[in-house]
């Protein structure tokens, strides 16, 4: 009980008597509002839907949330309010230390409804199957089968994504799963790399790109055919949206959403978790989302890295030497960013009254440690969106703020928004930079809305024809 | 259906944490009385475990991340032959386990390292209160490092620093 109560106090909890914190009375309700929304029968963990049932799980549980393993949520407390945050507050940590403390009281069940998930209500407008009438049985000689399904964009007007939500076909193999969205110019490209390779669907690690190019002649006879055709297959994909357990449909920011467009297509990778779930085949995942024909404000998700990376091998730009640490970092001003996202409206960043950064989200591969992701002012002043002390691949995911951060127009080219990442090596040789499982990379990707200037704003010309 | 019946909450509450033991000899030697009964057709008993540096997985056949951590430790195992690495089911029953291994690619490589912890003996006499568990144990015994739950690349690197300094024919372990 000692250590309980140490680990607590490291997380910040006073040190207070043993009270009589009960199972039924303060533990259940967090575990209904923070846990069983993964935990679930048909999910790919054990089930705390049961009441007395989860009640055997005490100790494990309480070391679990003790320590912040469980629930999963890697941004560290003090810098943000985030949506939807499942990490535990410092008054439902005090109460799972007293219950500890107090041996566990079970307490008497109650008669009331259970308490409601942190999640908002959401209602679909469509919904996309990811495999028609077909299945996929993940390739179980792997430990992780990471797996891209090629769909066509449905919709044949212009029209925005505000919520997205997915019905994973088979929860007991499925660990996450990230949309992308491919511009019309790469659409037809990425359906033939879906079909060259054997099976439905195609092996894709570090996001749409196939993980085939990792290997030097494939990627050579590849850009024989297209001359510089994969950068032109990174360059006009790029994420809208994911889902991971425990997470429902989310409605994105208020008057914000992602520009779609005839023609372009949706890639849709699958994480599943194959070598421990021999057999388990995914029945046919689903996508749902909300649509509007206008909004206020078109946002993207843009990207933040540095493309020198993704080829670290052959340019040096990021070794990570066996048994070493290093921390890469890349930045750029909102006007920067501005153009990339104006230039995907169709307009110019001179039409860009305000920008909106609305969300943080890290993203390196197996051999991240932690990572930080901050804004500074024109005064050299930084603000950390995201701290992440403690990587960890598996629980990855978009942290939304409470309240955007607003810059208007004379603030983009002195606001730097900033990744840095840091890497450890365990292995005895060195891990470079790029697109493949055993390589690296290091990304913040932010949902960025634009407030435009009235002209811009009556004349919504969304091109899609943007590049990053 | 899980069968985790743990009866005391004990320093796993750090779960995650790399933890250095203090240095002191355990009075009562795990390996003493020991035999573990392999998952294929090995057994091992306390005497073949002395004068050696172990590496203890405790797993479960429900527990998926017990999987991605035996693949992990695959890795580092192959870089330390002279460290002994035991995975343990602590299922009740072994067959389950068998099971959950047939269609692991470590098990099929390593069939001689998986074993049976009927009773759960060894996880009650270093106090696991969750899986996956994951201890480094000393020549003489002595903990030197706890960590549960699966592994990130510093916790990794962290593991295979300690392993070196154990395996190293000039190193110390860390007191």
């Amino acid at each position: 009980m000692r250590m309980i109560l140490v680990a607590a106090l490291a997380a910040g909890a006073s040190a207070v008597p043993a009270s009589a914190a009960d199972y039924y009375g303060d533990i259940r309700p967090v575990i209904e509002r923070k846990c069983v929304m993964c935990h679930q029968d048909s999910s790919v963990s054990f089930s705390f839907e049961d009441p007395e049932q989860t009640y055997n799980f005490r100790q494990a549980i309480t070391a679990a949330v003790v320590a912040r393993r469980m629930p999963p949520w890697l941004a560290a407390p003090g810098h943000q309010e985030y949506r939807e945050d499942i990490s535990l507050t410092e008054a439902e940590l005090r109460a799972f230390g007293e219950w500890a403390e107090g041996g566990f009281e079970k307490g008497e069940a109650r008669d009331r409804e259970p308490a409601q998930p942190v999640f908002a209500p959401f209602s679909a407008d469509l919904v996309v199957d990811i495999m028609p009438d077909q299945s996929y049985l993940p390739n179980a000689e792997r430990v992780d089968d990471y797996r891209c399904f090629v769909v066509d964009w449905p919709v044949a007007e212009d029209a925005y994504i505000t919520g997205f939500r997915a019905v994973p076909g088979n929860l007991r193999v499925t660990h996450h799963l990230v949309l992308f969205a491919a511009q019309a110019k790469v659409a037809e490209r990425y359906k033939e790399l879906d079909a060259d390779e054997a099976g439905l669907g195609y092996q894709c690690f570090g996001g749409p790109v196939p993980d085939r190019f990792d290997n030097d002649r494939e990627r050579e006879a590849y850009e024989k055919q297209h001359p510089d055709g994969i950068k032109q297959l990174d360059s006009n994909s790029f994420w809208v949206a994911q889902w991971a357990p425990g997470t429902d449909g989310y409605v994105f920011p208020q008057d914000t959403g992602i520009p779609m467009h005839p023609g372009m297509a949706l890639i849709v990778q699958m994480h599943y978790y194959s070598g421990y779930a021999a057999g388990e085949r995914d029945a046919g995942t689903q996508m749902e989302f909300m649509l509007t024909e206008a909004v206020d404000k078109p946002a993207f998700i843009l990207p933040l890295s540095r493309n020198e990376w993704l080829y670290g091998q052959r340019n040096d730009s990021m070794v990570i030497p066996a048994g070493e640490r290093r921390t890469y970092s890349s930045w750029l001003d909102l006007e920067q960013l501005g153009k990339l996202a104006a230039a995907m409206t169709g307009t110019s960043v001179d039409g860009v009254d305000a920008m909106e950064v609305h969300s943080a989200n890290l993203h390196m591969h197996s051999y991240g440690s932690s990572g930080v992701i901050s804004l500074s002012d024109r005064n050299g002043l930084e603000e950390i969106l995201l701290s992440v002390p403690r990587w960890d691949l598996n629980w990855q995911r978009n942290f939304t703020f409470t309240s955007p951060k607003i810059f208007g127009r004379d603030e983009f080219a002195e606001t730097q928004l900033r990744v840095q990442c840091t890497f450890e090596n365990p292995k005895l040789e060195p891990v470079y930079g790029g697109f493949g499982s055993d390589e690296e990379m290091c990304f913040n990707f932010s949902y960025i809305a634009l407030v435009l200037d009235e002209g811009n704003r009556e004349n919504p010309s969304v091109s899609g024809a943007g590049s990053r | 259906m899980i069968r985790l019946h743990w009866r005391r909450v004990l320093p796993v509450a750090l779960a995650g944490a790399l933890l250095l033991a203090p240095a002191l000899v355990p009075a009562d030697d795990w390996r003493d009385d020991l035999s573990l009964k392999g998952l294929a057709d090995s057994v091992v008993d306390g005497a073949s475990l002395r004068n050696q540096p172990v590496l203890l997985q405790f797993w479960e056949s429900w527990c998926r991340s017990c999987g991605k951590v035996m693949s992990d430790l695959d890795e580092v195992a192959a870089r330390f032959p002279s460290v002994r690495y035991l995975a343990l089911s602590t299922d009740d029953e072994a067959a389950d386990a068998r099971r959950r291994l047939e269609s692991h690619p470590v098990f099929a490589e390593h069939p001689d390292r998986f074993f049976h912890d009927s009773g759960k003996r060894l996880a009650t006499r270093f106090d696991v209160a969750a899986v996956p568990t994951v201890l480094v144990l000393d020549a003489d015994g002595r903990e030197l490092l706890r960590h549960v739950g699966h592994f990130n690349s510093s916790e990794l690197n962290h593991l295979v620093n300690l392993l070196n300094e154990l395996d190293s024919p000039h190193g110390e372990s860390t007191p």
